[in-house]
């Protein structure tokens, strides 16, 4: 078995996450099912929202089509059930909705290809990989766009990050946007948080940790960069954020740091972060630390180097160079090699 | 299995197969520009394509409407439409729906986001004195609205909607060939979620290009294309948020 498949196996469960429509994912996810299938792994698959239609909604131009074989299971709005070749038996309802109808658990008694249209929020794909994960090896998520909130550790067990030549006009344009992605992902975790700072991290709050305790700060949202959160920092404290860290924070605190020296922000984890590449780059040379509560477990980026027109780029050189850059993360692409 | 259903273009009789085409080409005017036309419809397969109307559209360019013949046909039995399901109630109705089953007003707040400037659809639902001689979500008693007008960022869509604890957001954008609308409007359901929001919000775009089921691939739960009136977003947002209550 490849290394890729056991470490996914070893998480349970896997969100294939694109950098942009057209990436590669359902490839992606093609090829961990074919995989799993020689290796007799049972998986269950679902989506972030609607997906595997025949064709693409932006451009009109055909999809590839997901297979499922015998005895995986599939969870899908029932809606979207009759649209595959393959037989499927219902098992159950979740009472899971998405706008095409109840989120259903199904098996495929016969071999052919499925439209998965899962949950549409973390909350409830989190509820439905739950309830598949007791009859299956491995749950795969089939991520949608560029969302990457499925890899949420919150949510699945690892990830998988799809890129490609429809990122970018170039290699060194793909390869900036996809370092800087996987990096946002792979944010290391903070190892002195304490129960009482992973619940408010956990819940939603916004506070401030330093060598005189917890403050909370009485902010429903940091997410705009309110100025009232300068009058909390103080210099080494630990800035811990339940919700998202915004390109607005981010100037802010790059400003007070020149005042206050070292800091470090704590986010949930990395789909929680939107600050851009530019900004980014100042906050990596500044002496603000930005760590997480969980770290995702990403383990590989999967490149495709031919774009949605037909525009290819040199995937050699793509994989080589994002290896390089990304040490620990196995860089490949699905339809080229074995993947290992 | 459901019985096929056949269809093909209709121009003067059924089954015909006529359809008219219009397109511009990097030709002067001419003979040849006109050749160029016909040749080109017949590659994209029309048959018998006769050029039925040039114009001059700038110096070098011309404009070209062509007549033909389209041998395909569909068979909608085959097909999936996804659109919104709305059960559409006038006005009154609409008020009396909210305050009678939710009990509250609900609040609903728009925006243009990101570099859209194009405020011509939302406030087309918004505006109190509304479209089409339907009045916007502003004039509706029982809706509280906010339009927080044209290039929004999401960062402060997302706090506005916090602030006044939203049940829904109305975003409105024009989707470009660059994608650059797309990453925006994908951004603004993974920072809901970030934000631990997303669950507790109708999150409803509209624009020329926007289909229901691109809505659905973003991650928004309802996606409104041209022609959409005031009315059916008011009842789809109060019949939706009803449902939502009953669990």
């Amino acid at each position: 078995m490849n290394k890729l498949l056991k470490q996914a196996v070893e998480g349970g469960s896997l969100a294939v996450v694109g950098m942009a429509k057209n990436a590669g994912k359902t490839v992606t996810i093609n090829y961990l099912l074919a995989q799993a299938a020689i290796h007799g792994i049972r998986t269950g698959l679902t989506s972030t929202g609607l997906d595997g239609e025949t064709t693409d909604s932006l451009y009109l131009l055909p999809k590839p089509e997901i297979t499922l074989s015998a005895g995986s299971l599939l969870a899908t709005a029932r809606g979207s059930l009759s649209q595959g070749s393959a037989r499927l038996e219902l098992l159950r309802g979740t009472r899971l909705v998405n706008p095409l109808g109840e989120i259903v658990i199904a098996r495929v008694r016969r071999e052919g290809t499925v439209e998965v249209s899962g949950p549409e929020t973390c909350s409830d794909l989190a509820k439905v990989i739950s309830l598949m994960s007791g009859e299956v090896d491995l749950v795969l998520v089939d991520g949608a766009l560029d969302r990457v909130a499925a890899s949420a550790p919150s949510v699945t067990g690892g990830a998988v990050l799809a890129t490609g030549a429809v990122v970018a006009g170039n290699v060194e344009g793909v390869v900036r946007e996809t370092v800087y992605q996987a990096r946002l992902l792979m944010l290391p975790p903070c190892r002195s948080l304490n129960v009482d700072e992973k619940n408010l991290i956990e819940q939603g709050g916004i506070a401030v940790s330093s060598a005189d305790g917890l403050e909370i700060l009485p902010l429903e949202t940091a997410v705009d960069g309110p100025l009232e959160i300068l009058d909390y920092l103080t210099p080494q404290c630990k800035l811990l954020l339940g919700g998202a860290f915004t390109d607005e924070l981010a100037q802010l605190l790059l400003g007070a740091s020149r005042r206050l020296g070292e800091l470090s922000v704590v986010v949930r984890d990395g789909t929680r972060v939107f600050v851009g590449s530019r900004l980014w780059q100042q906050l990596e040379r500044s002496s603000v630390d930005v760590l997480v509560m969980e770290a995702i477990n990403l383990m590989a980026v999967v490149v495709n180097p031919v774009d949605v027109r037909g525009r290819q780029l040199p995937g050699d050189k793509l994989i080589s160079i994002l290896s390089q850059l990304l040490p620990g993360v196995s860089v490949f692409n699905p339809l080229a090699t074995g993947g290992d | 299995m459901m019985r096929s259903n056949f269809v093909k273009a209709y121009g003067d009789a059924l089954n015909d197969g006529a359809v008219q085409l219009s397109f511009t080409l990097p030709l002067s005017p001419g003979g040849m520009a006109k050749e160029a036309a016909r040749h080109l419809a017949e590659k994209m397969g029309l048959d018998q394509p006769e050029v039925v109307h040039m114009v001059e559209a700038g110096t070098g360019f011309s404009f070209f409407i062509v007549y033909g013949f389209c041998r395909h046909q569909v068979d909608t039995s085959q097909l999936q439409a996804t659109e919104v399901e709305i059960q559409e109630m006038s006005f009154n109705e609409i008020n009396q729906y909210i305050q009678e089953r939710i009990g509250r007003r609900l609040n609903v707040v728009a925006a243009c986001t990101g570099t859209d400037a194009h405020t011509v659809g939302i406030d087309a639902i918004m505006n109190m004195k509304g479209y089409k001689g339907e009045y916007g979500l502003e004039r509706y008693s029982w809706i509280n609205a906010w339009n927080m007008g044209s290039q929004v960022p999401n960062t402060r869509l997302v706090a506005e909607a916090k602030k006044t604890q939203a049940d829904a957001l109305l975003v409105s954008q024009v989707v470009t060939q660059r994608d650059v609308h797309i990453s925006n409007l994908s951004q603004l359901t993974e920072l809901l979620e970030a934000e631990g929001m997303r669950q507790n919000v109708l999150l409803i775009v509209g624009g020329p290009r926007i289909s229901h089921q691109l809505a659905l691939e973003l991650g928004y739960d309802a996606g409104f294309g041209p022609g959409t009136t005031p009315r059916q977003v008011a009842s789809y947002i109060a019949r939706e948020i009803y449902r939502r209550q009953q669990g």
